[in-house]
């Protein structure tokens, strides 16, 4: 190990009093790119900023080429030639993308004006530098008119700018990529690794790792696991690691098992606009019916709008065949329906506030006396009941939900809905950004509800889960339904030619 | 090992602590400072303030703040001394109609908002104009002359057991008791916190947003009204030009209290309001000039809301 150019020691950070990384370590080699991995709230982008100067470290040390450094600030680390590529980029939409290049760093000339010459010159030197990558991406375009590919070759090309790089980190940098960006990006930082510079890189996705990275090191809650050469393990090695146990991950499901006579919820000829045309769907008492489609494919529109969230052009809706008409969501409550939606973060919960109030939002009727007071004691034991449902990890149930972790926060806004007891559960990509023990408890929790004789629809574009959750399947193409299939020996080739337009 | 304070408890004691701090600089420049008269005499000034902050406090809590506390407070002063003055009235029933104005102008502010979609700040500016206006066409700028009548001026000046201490004091106190217990132990109280913390998920829990807001813009122009009347009962007539501060102070104080969207504190907005008269009290008394002293209040303002501003991590 004497090629370590960056290496971390006894690293640890705490948040409101929660410990989320405890001595933990990193060594950094040039040539390679090194995988930092892990169950969300594991730690690993907490190590990325805290080496990159996002954070700052509590205790421990950080070694640059054997010298002791300390890195209070993200211009501080790029000094050292430690860049990063964050998760959540700045960018100024309405400026060019060579503006945004020189973000707080415009070249100026002798009397102090802005120096366009040099910026536009230098901007195609960094651009050169991407090669290939950069061919789509004009400097003088405004920021705002590219996708999150080209944001991030921007944020790339803001290193470039650099005489001094060593360190690269990327932070979840395919989250929100197509495909071919992807590609592009995978290109680019082999390119990087080729050049010498020491990668870090931090990805959900367990795949990206086998083929990009040469290393990767395994945190788990807060805790150094190892590292390895991932040319000598295997997916289910990582796993492994990464939670300490054999994970089924999908639970014992037995499709149909749990599913009753009764119909549930039966939704007919709903249609709305150009988002989806005369959608058809029953779900029985103790069944999930997932509802696979591409993004697009107006899944979401259409269980929002069978729960009043958005408006809708026609539909008959029948709950425990009484016929109902729904048009806000608090209609569709009182008729005992309860939606996750997508994006939790914006929909689903108060971050600034406790987790015990995050509960009691859907939940007013089972902890509110009379004359509308609130039943302190009550909504404390509610808050209790729901934590402990989905094992949420938190200090308490006074602890802000902000300072949750991703998989925690969907816990939360699950439990929410458990708690307000309501018979149809819509779940809208349940799992989306969360961590593999936190998927295996949330599989595990909609399970239960369906023995109890909830019915659920989930939403989801994971075909791994739509096939190990479902009972039955509806797949969406472009709006339209165009299937139904009993979940008993499907494959995943049977379910997805009917989520591609013919 | 001892307990962390939370951020919000160390704000606190920050805010606190600079209050402190000016009392003991106010106190040693001016022996009078901390003398009971002095005392009571920050106290009443500071409850029209008090009334509005819980106003802001409210109406920042849902996402929101009323531009149009200082002129409903100065109108509804106009309206019940009027009322008695030129009409005739019985001093409670115009007090009840100065109230029910506040009510009324609240309610249409939380309508236009809630149910329109307005922006509260489009809103309770226009407001703030109207009513503006019709104080000026009701006195053509001249205060109202309340000498002759005496229950008029029992919630202003009435000095209750010889302290100095008049009603209006007290219905300050109340008011603050009641909110505190509106906020933290019913389902409403609760209600507002959500629909101002993320009004998306509010809708989504089935919460009755217009309702939440229409509640928050009465109670905000109805403790206006009353700021106002009791205002007009201390200073014993009705005064045109009075209030204009009002809605500024009043997001001052309820800030330096901690609200913004879906979160507020009433003890530590009182402490705001409190501390705002205490330093505009002090600085009289240690006989700064006027001029110098709208200079100290603001830079004692923006210290006060750099403590309450979050920091990045």
């Amino acid at each position: 190990m004497s090629n370590v150019i960056l290496r971390a020691e006894h690293i640890s950070k705490s948040f409101y009093g929660n410990k989320v990384l405890d001595n933990v370590e990193l060594s950094l080699e040039p040539g390679k790119v090194h995988a930092l991995c892990g169950e969300n709230g594991a730690g690993k982008s907490t190590v990325l900023k805290i080496i990159t100067g996002l954070y700052t470290k509590d205790e421990g040390e950080i070694y640059l080429e054997g010298k002791q450094i300390e890195v209070p600030n993200v211009d501080v680390a790029k000094k050292y030639g430690i860049h990063v590529v964050p998760q959540e980029m700045q960018m100024l939409p309405e400026l060019s993308v060579a503006e945004n290049i020189f973000l707080g760093n415009l070249p100026r000339t002798k009397s102090g004006l802005v120096d366009w010459k040099t910026i536009y010159s230098k901007a195609n030197e960094v651009k050169a530098m991407l090669g290939k990558a950069g061919d789509k991406i004009d400097i003088r375009q405004k920021a705002g008119e590219l996708g999150m590919g080209a944001w991030q070759l921007i944020e790339i090309m803001r290193a470039f700018t650099s005489d001094n790089i060593k360190v690269i980190a990327f932070d979840e940098p395919t989250s929100s990529l197509s495909d071919n960006e992807v590609e592009v990006l995978f290109d680019l930082i082999r390119g990087l690794r080729a050049k010498g510079l020491a990668v870090v890189y931090v990805s959900h996705r367990l795949k990206e790792i086998f083929q990009l990275c040469d290393q990767v090191s395994v945190f788990r809650d807060g805790h150094y696991i190892g590292t390895r050469e991932v040319s000598e393990i295997q997916t289910s090695d990582l796993i492994a690691m990464m939670i300490g146990r054999d994970l089924n991950m999908f639970g014992d499901a037995n499709p149909g098992a749990d599913v009753q006579a009764e119909v549930a919820l039966k939704a007919s000829n709903y249609s709305h606009g150009r988002f989806y045309q005369n959608i058809n769907i029953e779900v029985h008492k103790g069944e999930i019916l997932g509802m696979y489609g591409l993004v697009g494919a107006g899944r979401t529109e259409f269980v929002r709008g069978l729960f009043g969230a958005d408006p809708k052009d026609s539909g008959e809706l029948e709950i425990f065949g009484k016929k109902v008409n729904i048009k806000i969501p608090r209609d569709a409550i009182k008729e005992g329906i309860g939606l996750v939606t997508e994006d939790r973060r914006g929909e689903g919960l108060m971050l600034i506030q406790a987790i015990k109030w995050n509960l009691s939002m859907t939940n007013f009727p089972a902890i509110t006396g009379g004359l509308g007071m609130l039943d302190l004691k009550k909504e404390k034991e509610y808050a209790a009941k729901g934590m402990d449902i989905f094992s949420v990890k938190a200090t308490g149930i006074d602890q802000v939900a902000g300072g949750l972790s991703g998989g925690n926060q969907q816990k939360v806004v699950l439990a929410k809905w458990v708690l307000a007891d309501c018979q149809i559960l819509i779940v809208d990509e349940p799992t989306r950004g969360i961590d593999v023990g936190a998927k295996a408890e949330v599989y595990a929790a909609l399970h239960d509800l369906a023995k109890q004789g909830k019915a659920i629809i989930m939403v989801s574009s994971e075909l791994p889960e739509i096939l190990g959750v479902s009972d039955r399947i509806v797949v969406m193409c472009e709006g339209r339904q165009t299937a139904v299939l009993d979940n008993k020996n499907l494959t995943e080739e049977d379910v997805i030619q009917y989520a591609f337009s013919k | 090992m001892t307990k962390k304070l939370s951020r919000d408890a160390r704000q606190n004691i920050v805010i606190l602590s600079v209050l402190v701090v000016a009392i003991i600089i106010f106190s040693v420049i001016s022996p009078y400072f901390l003398k009971w008269d002095n005392i009571v005499a920050i106290l009443i000034a500071a409850v029209p303030l008090g009334l509005v902050a819980i106003s802001e406090s409210t109406c920042l809590m849902i996402g929101g703040f009323d531009m149009s506390v200082g002129y409903v407070a100065c109108f509804s002063g106009i309206i019940w001394t009027t009322l008695i003055a030129s009409s005739g009235w019985p001093t409670y029933a115009a007090l009840a109609v100065a109230l029910l104005f506040g009510l009324a102008s609240g309610i249409l502010a939380g309508l236009s908002v809630g149910a329109l979609n307005m922006p509260p700040w489009m809103t309770t500016f226009a407001l703030m104009n109207i009513w503006q206006g019709c104080v000026l066409i009701v006195t053509k700028g001249e205060a109202v002359r309340m000498t002759k009548f005496k229950a008029f001026k029992v919630l202003g000046q009435y000095d209750m057991l010889k302290t100095g201490v008049t009603p209006m004091v007290l219905i300050l106190v109340l008011a603050y008791v009641i909110m505190y217990l509106v906020y933290k132990f019913t389902k409403l109280g609760r209600e507002l916190y959500v629909i101002g913390g993320n009004p998306e998920a509010a809708k989504n829990a089935g919460i009755n947003i217009v309702r939440g807001k229409i509640f928050a813009f009465a109670l905000s122009g109805f403790l206006a009204a009353l700021a106002g009347a009791l205002f007009a009962s201390r200073s014993g007539s009705g005064q045109p030009k009075v209030g204009g501060m009002y809605a500024m102070q009043g997001i001052a104080a309820a800030t330096i209290g901690g609200s913004k969207a879906g979160k507020t504190n009433l003890a530590m907005t009182f402490v705001g309001a409190v501390f705002i008269m205490t330093v505009q009290n002090g600085l009289n008394m240690i006989q700064v000039p006027a001029f110098y002293q709208y200079i100290t209040t603001g830079v004692i303002l923006v210290l006060a809301i750099l403590v309450q501003t979050e920091k990045k991590k």
